[in-house]
C-alpha cells in the first residue's frame, strides 16, 4: 500500500508522539489520572475523630513522637500518657498503670494491635515482653483515658491502649535497625515489604531479634525473636483485605536467689497470631467491615519446690483466643454519625496446676455495641453508645456512655461525659487452684491461692468534664480533664489463713480471690502539645490524683485488716518530651518523667518518688539512595539512681534503674 | 468555516470505550445540537467513533480527539483542524511542542484546573495562621515551579517543593515535606501520584495532620481533602461550545483549562483534621466570587 507523504509524516509524528507522552515507565499523566477511581486510603475507621468532639479523653503518641522519644520498648513509650505509670518487675518485663492500681499485670486497660485485643485471658493484663510487635513497627498508638467499654468492652476499663501498625509500603521499601547499649542490650529489627499489579497487592515481612541482661543483680535476661507478616490486598477500590501472621517466642529468666517460691530458672513465652479483616465501603460514604483472629499465648514456667523433695509449682499456662467480629458505620441522616456492631469471642486456656481442673476454662462472649454521634446545634454535639456482652459463666453486661461537647469557640470545646464499665475477671481469678503440686502423681499437696466464691465483676462509674482546644499561639493543643471514677467490687486476694507446710517453720499465706475493695478516685489530667518554632515540638503532661479507698487484705479467725488504697495511688506524676530539629540533618529530644512515690500492688513494693531525665542526639543522612540515621540515646541521664517496682530488702535485691547508653543504628531504603 | 458546500463534518474520536466517554460523547451531542440550533446557518455531520475500529479518512472538518490517546492517532489523521479534549495539560504542552507546524490548527480544552484558582482554593481553606503550602514536584510536573512561585507570591503563602525523579524518592519526600508544611498541594505527575504512591502520601500527610488539595475527585474521595477539577460533563460541554464556534464562525477558541469547574470535598477528612469546610456549593460560590473580584482588580490596573 502506497502511503501519501504526508500520512507519512503524520505516523512519524504520533511515533514520536507516543515516544514522548508514553516514554516513561509509568506512560505521563492521562486522562485516567483525573478520571479513575482510586483505592480509599483514608476511610472513616481510619479517620481520626477531632480530639475536640470526642466523647473521651485521648493521647496520640504518632511516629515522629516514636522516633523522637528514647523509649526502647511500647510501654516505655506510655509514660508520655498523663496519669500513666510504667513499672519494671524485671529487665524486660513491664506493667503500664493508669493512676496506679497495678500489680505486674495491669489488668484494667484494654491493649490492642491493629484492633486485635492481646489482653490475657488466664492472668489478665498485656504480656508486653510476648507481644510480637517492636517498636519499630508501630505507626501510632492511640490511648482512651477513662472507660472504655462502650467501644471496647469489659477490661477497657480505664482505658484503652490502641495499637496501629505501619500499613505494607507506607513508608519505605525495607527497613534495618540495630541497636546496642548498656545491660547487654542489642536488638536487630529488620523490614522489607513489596508490592504488585500498581499497589493492588502489597506485602510486608518483618523480622527481629533481642536480648537485653536485664537489671543489675537480677537474675533477668530475656532472648527473643520474632517474625510477622503482612499481606494487603485491594481488590477493587472499595475492598481492601488485609491479612496478617505473626509470631514471636521468648526465653525469659525468672527468680531471686534464695527465693524458694521464686527459685532462679529460666522461662520461655510464646505467642503467635492469625487475623484477616475485610472492609468495604459502600456508596455515601458508609463502611461495612468483617475481622476474624485466632491468637495463641503460652508461658512455660514450671519449677521444683526445695524444702520439699518431690513438690513442684507451676505458673505455665495455654491460651487461646477466637474472635470474629462485624462492624457497620455510616450516617443514616444528615448531622448524625452511626456504628453498630456485633462480636462472638472464644476463650480456651489450660493450666493444669494455676487453674482448678473442673473449671470451665472453654469460655464464650457474645457482644453487640451500638455508638450514635447527633449534633443538636452547630456548637452542641451529642454522643452516646453502649456495649453489652454476654460472658459465659459470669453473666450479661451493659456498659453504657454518653458525652456531650459544647463548642463554645471554634476548635475549643467542653465535654461533659458519664461512662458505666466493668472488668470481667481473668479466668485465674475466677477459678485459681495454685500450690505446690507433686511430681509423682500431680496431687495437691498445698493450695496458695484458690477462688471458691463466686467472683463478681469489678465496676466503674466515672463522670468527666474536659475542656479541649486548639490555639494559634504556637499551635498549642491542650486537653484538661477533671474526672471521678468510682470503683466498686475490686478484686484482689484476701490473706484468709497462714499454714505449716514444711516443718518446722515453713509456714505459708492461704489465698482467696475476692470482691474485695472500693475505690473513689478524684484528679485531674492535662495534656499540652506545642511547637514554640517550626522545628521544635513540646509535649507536657500532669496529673494529679486523690484517691480513698479501702479493701479486705486479711481475713483470718480473730483477725479481720483492711487496708488503704491510697498509696497504690500516686499523686502527681509529669512527663514531657521537647524535641528540636537542628540543622544538618541533626536532631534531638530531651524527655523527663517524675512520678510521686506510690506502692505497686501484687508482689510490687513502695517505690519512692522517681525523677528520671533522657536524651537522645541524632543525625540524619543519605548514602547511595538509602537514608542513614544514626541515635545516640541515654536513659536516666544523671543517673539519678532509683528502683523500678521492687525495692531490695533482707532477702531479695531490687531493680536498680541507674544510667544506661545505647546507640541505633536505622538505614532505610 | 471551510467554505465548501457540504455539511461541516464533525467527528469526535474517543480514546476508549468507558462509561466517562459515553457520557461525554452524549453530552457533546446534545449541546452541539443545541448550540447549533441558535448559531449555525448549517446542521453539522457528526460522526462518534472510537479509536479501536477507527480508519482515518482526512474527511473531517473538526477532529475532536478525547483522551491521550485518541489525541495520538489524531495526528496520523492530519484532519484540517484538531480539538483536544479530556487530555492533561502535559499531553496539550507536548503536542504543541513535538509538532509545531500543526499548532495553527490544533486547539485544546484540558483537564488540569488554573494554578491560580487552586491557590484560591487554598487561600480559602487555610486558616490565617498557616502559610505553608508544599508540592512535590517530579519530572513532569517541576516545569511548574516558576508559575508555582508566582501564584504563591500573589496569594500570600509561602511555597516548600520536594523534586522527585522517580516514585522511590516519593515516600521519603512526603515524610520531609510534611513536618515543614501546613497543605500539601497535589499536581499530576505520574512518578508522583499512582496508584503505588497514593497509601503512603496520604497516610504520611494526613498522620502529620496536613490535608492534601487533590486535583480530581476520585483523589478526594481516596482521602484528599477538598479539589477544584473539571466535570467530564463540563469538558463535553466546553468541546460542544467550541464545535458550535468552529461551524458557525470558523474558528476556534484558545487552548486552555475548561471554563467552569467543580469543588469536591471530604468532610469526613476535613472534620478529622480540624477543618470546618462549608459544602463543595457555597466553596463554589466563594471561588467564583473570589475570582470575579481578581478579574475586576486587574481590569482596574
Amino acid at each position: 500500500m502506497a502511503i501519501h507523504s504526508g500520512q507519512r509524516r503524520g505516523a512519524l509524528a504520533a511515533l514520536v508522539g507516543f515516544a514522548v507522552i508514553y516514554a516513561h515507565p509509568a506512560h505521563g499523566v492521562s486522562e485516567s489520572d483525573f478520571l479513575a477511581e482510586l483505592p480509599v486510603v483514608l476511610s472513616a475507621s481510619r479517620l481520626e475523630q477531632p480530639k475536640h468532639l470526642a466523647p473521651a479523653a485521648v493521647t496520640v503518641i504518632d511516629r515522629a513522637m516514636i522516633d523522637a522519644s528514647p523509649a526502647l520498648t511500647i510501654p516505655d513509650l506510655l509514660r508520655l500518657v498523663p496519669g500513666f505509670q510504667v513499672g519494671s518487675w524485671s529487665g524486660s518485663e513491664r506493667t503500664v498503670a493508669s493512676h496506679g492500681m497495678a500489680d505486674q499485670l495491669g489488668r484494667r486497660m484494654q491493649v490492642l494491635v491493629d484492633g486485635r485485643s492481646v489482653y490475657d485471658p488466664v492472668f489478665g493484663g498485656a504480656l508486653w515482653q510476648s507481644l510480637p510487635v517492636a517498636l519499630t513497627d508501630v505507626e501510632r498508638i492511640e490511648v482512651i483515658r477513662g472507660p472504655n467499654a462502650a467501644i471496647d468492652g469489659a477490661n477497657a476499663f480505664v482505658g484503652t491502649i490502641n495499637i496501629t501498625t505501619r500499613a505494607p509500603a507506607a513508608h519505605d521499601r525495607g527497613q534495618a535497625q540495630l541497636t546496642v547499649g548498656s545491660y547487654g542490650r542489642r536488638q536487630v529489627d529488620v523490614a522489607e515489604n513489596w508490592a504488585a499489579a500498581n499497589g493492588r497487592h502489597r506485602l510486608e515481612v518483618r523480622a527481629g531479634a533481642e536480648h537485653d541482661d536485664g537489671f543489675r543483680q537480677r537474675h533477668d535476661t530475656l532472648s527473643s525473636r520474632r517474625l510477622s507478616t503482612r499481606y494487603r490486598f485491594q481488590a477493587t477500590p472499595r475492598d481492601r483485605i488485609d491479612v496478617q501472621l505473626g509470631l514471636r517466642s521468648s526465653d525469659v529468666e525468672k527468680g531471686f536467689p534464695g527465693d524458694d517460691a521464686q527459685p532462679l530458672r529460666d522461662t520461655a513465652l510464646a505467642h503467635h497470631y492469625q487475623q484477616i479483616s475485610w472492609q468495604h465501603l459502600m456508596t455515601g460514604g458508609s463502611d461495612l467491615s468483617f475481622q476474624f483472629y485466632h491468637s495463641y499465648q503460652s508461658n512455660k514456667d514450671a519449677f521444683d519446690y526445695a524444702p520439699y523433695p518431690g513438690a513442684f509449682l507451676d505458673f505455665g499456662f495455654t491460651a487461646s483466643r477466637y474472635d470474629a467480629e462485624v462492624q457497620w458505620r455510616g450516617s443514616p441522616v444528615p448531622g448524625a454519625r452511626l456504628v453498630v456492631g456485633s462480636g462472638w469471642r472464644l476463650d480456651e486456656a489450660s493450666a493444669d496446676y494455676a487453674l482448678a481442673r473442673d473449671a470451665n476454662i472453654s469460655v464464650q462472649q457474645l457482644r453487640l455495641f451500638v455508638h450514635g454521634e447527633q449534633q443538636l446545634s452547630d456548637d452542641w454535639l451529642l454522643q452516646a453508645g453502649a456495649m453489652g456482652e454476654d460472658f459465659e459463666g459470669v453473666g450479661q453486661y451493659l456498659s453504657p456512655r454518653i458525652s456531650l461537647n459544647h463548642t463554645f469557640l471554634p476548635r475549643h470545646a467542653l465535654r461533659l461525659s458519664a461512662a458505666r464499665g466493668y472488668r470481667i475477671p481473668a479466668l485465674y481469678e475466677q477459678h485459681a487452684r495454685f500450690g505446690i503440686y507433686s511430681r509423682s502423681d500431680g496431687s495437691e499437696i498445698f493450695i496458695a491461692e484458690t477462688s471458691p466464691n463466686r467472683v463478681r465483676p469489678e465496676s466503674i462509674i466515672a463522670y468527666e468534664i474536659g475542656l479541649v482546644g486548639e490555639a494559634a499561639f504556637w499551635h498549642t493543643r491542650y486537653d484538661l480533664k477533671l474526672f471521678r471514677h468510682q470503683i466498686e467490687d475490686v478484686i484482689d486476694p484476701v490473706e484468709i489463713d497462714r499454714v505449716l507446710v514444711v516443718p518446722p517453720d515453713g509456714y505459708a499465706s492461704v489465698w482467696e480471690f475476692r470482691n474485695s475493695g472500693k475505690m473513689d478516685l478524684r484528679g485531674i489530667e492535662l495534656q499540652v502539645d506545642t511547637k514554640p518554632t517550626a522545628r521544635t515540638d513540646l509535649h507536657f503532661t500532669w496529673s494529679f490524683a486523690d484517691a480513698n479507698g479501702s479493701r479486705l487484705k486479711r481475713e483470718r479467725p480473730g483477725l479481720t485488716v483492711y487496708a488503704g488504697m491510697r498509696g497504690n495511688v500516686p499523686q502527681h506524676s509529669f512527663s514531657a518530651l521537647l524535641r528540636h530539629r537542628f540543622q544538618h540533618g541533626w536532631h534531638g529530644s530531651l524527655s523527663w518523667f517524675y512520678v510521686d512515690p506510690m506502692v505497686w500492688g501484687g508482689e510490687g513494693d513502695g517505690q519512692k518518688a522517681t525523677n528520671r531525665f533522657d536524651l537522645k542526639v541524632a543525625r540524619d543522612w543519605r548514602h547511595s539512595g538509602s537514608r542513614i540515621r544514626l541515635e545516640f540515646l541515654v536513659q536516666n541521664l544523671f543517673n539519678r539512681r532509683y528502683y523500678d517496682f521492687y525495692v531490695p530488702n533482707d532477702s531479695r535485691t531490687g531493680n536498680l534503674f541507674d544510667r544506661r547508653l545505647y546507640a541505633q543504628l536505622v538505614v532505610r531504603h | 468555516m471551510p467554505t465548501g458546500q457540504a455539511a461541516p463534518r464533525l467527528e469526535l474520536l474517543l480514546s476508549h470505550e468507558g462509561d466517562e466517554y459515553r457520557e461525554l460523547a452524549e453530552t457533546f451531542q446534545a449541546e452541539l445540537a443545541r448550540g447549533c440550533a441558535l448559531r449555525c446557518t448549517e446542521s453539522p455531520e457528526l460522526q462518534i467513533s472510537t479509536i479501536r475500529n477507527w480508519q482515518p479518512k482526512h474527511s473531517a472538518d473538526l477532529l475532536i480527539a478525547v483522551g491521550n490517546k485518541a489525541a495520538i492517532h489524531a495526528l496520523v489523521s492530519q484532519p484540517r483542524r484538531l480539538l483536544y479534549g479530556l487530555i492533561p495539560r502535559t499531553t496539550w504542552e507536548n503536542l504543541t511542542r513535538l509538532y509545531p507546524s500543526a499548532n495553527s490548527r490544533q486547539n485544546a480544552v484540558y483537564l488540569d484546573q488554573p494554578l491560580a484558582r487552586q491557590f484560591d482554593l487554598i487561600a480559602l481553606t487555610l486558616p490565617a495562621d498557616k502559610r505553608r503550602v508544599g508540592v512535590i514536584l517530579g519530572p513532569e510536573s517541576s516545569a511548574y515551579r516558576p508559575a508555582l512561585r508566582a501564584q504563591a507570591a500573589n496569594h500570600g503563602v509561602e511555597l516548600i517543593t520536594e523534586q522527585v525523579l522517580n516514585h522511590d524518592e516519593v515516600g521519603p519526600a512526603v515524610e520531609r515535606l510534611s513536618a515543614r508544611i501546613d497543605i500539601l498541594l497535589a499536581l499530576p505527575d505520574a512518578e508522583v501520584f499512582n496508584r503505588e504512591t497514593l497509601y503512603g502520601i496520604l497516610l504520611t500527610s494526613y498522620s502529620a495532620r496536613v490535608p492534601v488539595v487533590g486535583y480530581s475527585a476520585a483523589l478526594v474521595e481516596a482521602g484528599a481533602m477538598i479539589a477544584v477539577y473539571t466535570p467530564v460533563s463540563v469538558i463535553a460541554r466546553d468541546l460542544a461550545r467550541a464545535s458550535v464556534a468552529f461551524v458557525a464562525d470558523g474558528d476556534l477558541p484558545e487552548a486552555g483549562p475548561s471554563r467552569s469547574f467543580a469543588v469536591a470535598i471530604n468532610h469526613n477528612v476535613a472534620r478529622s483534621l480540624g477543618y470546618d469546610l462549608p459544602d463543595s456549593v457555597l466553596m463554589h460560590k466563594q471561588l467564583t466570587a473570589l475570582e470575579g473580584r481578581d478579574a475586576a482588580a486587574q481590569a482596574a490596573q
